[in-house]
């Protein structure tokens, strides 16, 4: 049956890949842009279909079925995309033609590269296991589908959610996780060709293939391609490209190019909040090399009017375009300061940037103390390779481009928030860039370093995909079918047997109390299938410890949210333990449903689990 | 001032000028420099500007790399330094201007203190066709001398020589230093414009070191990480 449902998403995710190109490429003729790779169109093509979706999910769950205004808005790009088919087709065809008659090497790293991808997209079709995905990229999603669009400030963390997570609005309004994930995928499908797009503009020959095959197998892209359930990595598409669109309106004299360009780096800030220093950046490189007021407004008018929905949300919703940065600022605040404390440490605003550590940042030479962060693992090359991408810059638009985008992204996100793995959308440039420089370096000479550096490619590669191996096999089984949905996710889905426990508690009571919801303090939502109020301390508004500390405070509340079971697995939130547990004596809460559950300890990588009791309390009415 | 300093100016100021490689390549000034003698300068030795910096420009089309011509002004080390500017670094660039700016500017004031421009070496230069020079003026305090190309078509080149009289011999003689030092840090800051195959086979080797070196500095910040995976991949542990 999953086996089935794999395939069944396979081929909805081909058919609707197409019909997103095919909205895209509708966009690139409205635009009249003359593109002469086809490989290039395509990717503008898809890339512009996905921020045609994301614009019309966002207007789609402004409407009270929150189901219906999203199918619809698919179903209007997939008319759009239908008309755009003729064009998509050629392009295809262009590319498999110019495949074929590529020389044997150059076809044998690109049936690769297609290869891994494949394996990465069969992984996606696993259900999602990824921390942040079940605890808010998807939750949100599923949460505005069966309760309207609405800000949960009981899930301070939605207010992060931007246009890539309308993909996974879109794929869930469908009922499939796996399209959502799937569109997720894409998204990395799109990288790892925009890579290779990039390193053509240095080098032909096997090298772009090559900078294409080390991003698909760096341990955090194939993580966030094929588990992490989250859409960033469309960032990685969208800042290349948007590199590529820069080049192309810095040849082209008329105001299509800079429109291009000003959409991509809009849909780049609208993916999230890094996402403006990187449009930002794309601006100045954008500036830099045409320096025309004119065409600078129209960039800048193109980005706004793409990105700056998400931000108009969160402005409507908060007061704070930005939330939460402007909104900690604020003197009245009158909720609970530590859930604001942890966002803040969440997005690395809090964090210590200092001058050595933030240098460090455009070489990607940082790691995290205890060494076992493998979602900051972006791999060696980039530091590898640093001197001869210094050796080999020249004063050429590409090269200016490309250095001005990585340098003022990187150290952005050095100086802000401090997180390497939020250097990942300058990766495929600084990649395309470095073994760019490699090739063109020891062209002629240098053989011995070229030998050094194919080797150390091969060897990433060759590990890359050890590790891709090993860390997706047990996606890879459950998405063929080989072992079931359940086992899987109670292996791998942090917090999986806590939710299904209270899942078929609650499930089992009358249905005059299916309005009634629990309060709930685990991290892991997603897999809850009924009403429930997310309470920890670190992440809602609402549960404020010094507003919760009396009896009556807690019953007010537990009256104002209709939450009528508290569930304790294994224990309270330390903030919240002594009022609860006085609750507990006082008789207001009484337990109702006690067992044991297998929980997963520590990180998920080390697959330690253990025992933990886990209760449900009912509210005393 | 000796003929290379005013070589070394007249294409500083080129460069400066900004001015395009397929016209610098015709222009008869340049080679006004070459019919005059200038060879065998103690600083000039068998550099050729038109023959060797030009030939490879001819083609081109664009704009003279600034780099190129910065260095073609402040390094006389004979035509093996020509193919090693392949290996120019960008990011040395800011090198080459202090140092060159430093050169230009020791040169000015040496070349002024001890020798004096003078008037009929500069109406020569600018004048190599026996032509009227079409400007000349001293303001107080400076030599000023005006080169005009003949009337050819395209942009007219345009250079101006300035040398201050005012400085004294002391400054001059620190100055001297400078540039002294400066000529020794020249290969150590420089050392990819050697064409030594020594040398050159010495910076790849310190960039191999570099690329396996940093690898394995980067590995191990992963250590806990990568012994892990190793541990899941070959003992499937």
């Amino acid at each position: 049956m999953m086996l089935l449902g794999s395939l069944i998403a396979a081929v909805a995710l081909v058919v609707f890949s197409i019909l997103l190109a095919g909205a895209g490429n509708r966009a690139l003729r409205l635009l009249r842009l003359e593109i002469p790779s086809a490989l290039e169109s395509l990717l503008y093509s898809l890339v512009l279909g996905t921020i045609f979706l994301e614009l019309a999910v966002s207007a789609g769950e402004l409407i009270p079925n929150v189901r219906v205004g999203v199918i619809a808005a698919a179903c209007i790009t997939a008319v759009v995309g239908i008309t755009g088919q003729f064009q998509v087709l050629r392009d295809l065809s262009a590319v498999s033609d110019r495949f074929r008659a590529l020389p044997r090497v150059e076809r044998f790293l690109g049936f690769a590269l297609l290869g891994i991808l494949a394996l990465q997209g069969l992984a996606s079709f696993a259900p999602v296991t990824g921390s942040d995905a079940l605890h808010y990229h998807f939750t949100i999603q599923a949460r505005y589908l069966h309760q309207g669009f609405h800000a949960d400030w009981a899930l301070l963390h939605g207010f992060f959610c931007a246009l890539g997570h309308q993909l996974i609005l879109a794929g869930l309004a469908f009922g499939s996780d796996k399209l959502a994930n799937g569109l997720i995928f894409l998204g990395g499908v799109a990288a790892s060709l925009s890579t290779f797009r990039l390193a053509r503009q240095w080098t032909s020959g096997a090298w772009p293939f090559a900078a294409a095959l080390v991003f698909a197998l760096t341990p955090v892209v194939f993580w966030q391609i094929s588990a992490a359930g989250a859409p960033d990595i469309w960032m990685c598409s969208l800042l290349p490209l948007g590199v590529l669109a820069i080049l192309m309106a810095q040849r082209a004299p008329t105001l299509s190019a800079c429109i291009l360009a000003g959409v991509l780096a809009g849909a780049v800030a609208g993916a999230k909040y890094t996402g403006i220093m990187m449009a930002a950046a794309l601006l100045v490189a954008f500036a830099v090399e045409l320096r025309s007021v004119q065409k600078c407004l129209v960039f800048f008018a193109s980005a706004v009017a793409v990105g700056v929905w998400p931000y108009l949300r969160n402005w409507i919703w908060t007061g704070d375009p930005i939330f939460p940065f402007f909104f900690a600022r604020r003197s009245d605040l009158a909720g609970n300061l530590i859930a604001l404390h942890w966002l803040l440490k969440d997005t690395g605003a809090s964090n210590p940037h200092g001058f050595m550590r933030v240098v460090r940042f455009p070489i990607f030479a940082i790691a995290d103390t205890d060494g076992l962060a493998a979602w900051q693992f972006l791999g060696p090359l980039i530091l590898a390779l640093a001197p001869i991408v210094l050796i080999s810059l020249r004063n050429t638009r590409l090269w200016r481009v490309v250095m001005i985008v990585w340098l003022m992204v990187s150290l952005a996100v050095g100086m802000t928030s401090g997180i390497p793995r939020f250097l990942l959308p300058v990766l495929p440039l600084a990649l395309a860039a470095s073994l760019g420089a490699v090739a063109l370096f020891t062209q002629e000479r240098f053989r011995l370093l070229r030998a050094v550096t194919v080797l150390s490619v091969a060897g990433f590669c060759l590990l890359g995909f050890a590790a891709l191996a090993v860390y997706s096999r047990p996606a890879w089984s459950v998405a063929l079918g080989r072992i079931s949905q359940e086992s899987y996710l109670r292996i791998h889905a942090p917090d999986f047997e806590r939710s299904e426990f209270v899942n078929s508690y609650l499930a089992s009571q009358p249905v005059h109390e299916s309005s009634a919801g629990a309060l709930v303090f685990f991290r892991h939502l997603y897999y809850l299938h009924v009403p429930f109020v997310a309470g920890s301390p670190d992440d809602s508004w609402e549960v404020s410890p010094d507003a919760l500390a009396s009896n009556q405070q807690w019953i007010d509340y537990f009256s104002r949210r209709h939450i009528r079971w508290v569930v304790k697995a294994p224990g309270y939130p330390v903030e919240l333990a002594a009022p609860l547990e006085r609750l507990e004596r006082d008789g207001v809460l009484k337990p109702c449903s006690i067992g044991t559950v297998q929980s997963i300890q520590g990180f998920r990588i080390n697959g330690q689990f253990a025992s933990e009791p886990i209760a449900i309390f009912c509210v005393s009415q | 001032m000796s003929g290379a300093e005013i070589t070394a100016l007249i294409v500083t100021q080129l460069a400066i000028a900004d001015v395009p490689a397929n016209h610098a390549a015709e222009c008869p000034d340049l080679l006004a420099i070459e019919k005059l003698g200038l060879r065998d300068d103690l600083f000039y030795r068998p550099f050729a500007i038109k023959d060797k910096l030009f030939r490879r420009l001819d083609n081109s089309g664009k704009r003279l790399p600034f780099h190129l011509v910065v260095v073609h002004s402040a390094v006389h080390w004979g035509s093996s330094t020509l193919k090693a500017l392949d290996y120019l670094v960008g990011s040395f660039r800011f090198a080459f201007l202090f140092i060159l700016a430093l050169h230009d500017f020791v040169h000015r004031i040496y070349g002024q203190s001890g020798h004096a421009l003078a008037r009929s070496r500069v109406e020569d230069v600018q004048d190599p066709n026996k032509e009227p020079h079409k400007d000349f003026h001293e303001p107080s305090g400076y030599h000023s001398a005006v080169v005009n190309g003949p009337e050819k078509p395209g942009p007219p080149l345009s250079l101006t020589l300035r040398c201050r009289h005012s400085m004294g011999n002391t400054i001059a003689s620190r100055l001297r230093l400078i540039f002294n030092f400066s000529l020794f840090c020249f290969p150590f800051i420089l050392p990819a414009m050697i064409k030594s195959p020594f040398v050159l086979r010495a910076i790849e080797l310190l960039l191999c070191l570099w690329v396996i070196g940093s690898q394995i500095w980067y590995l191990a910040q992963f250590r806990p990480l990568v012994e892990f995976a190793a541990r899941r991949i070959f003992l499937r542990g």
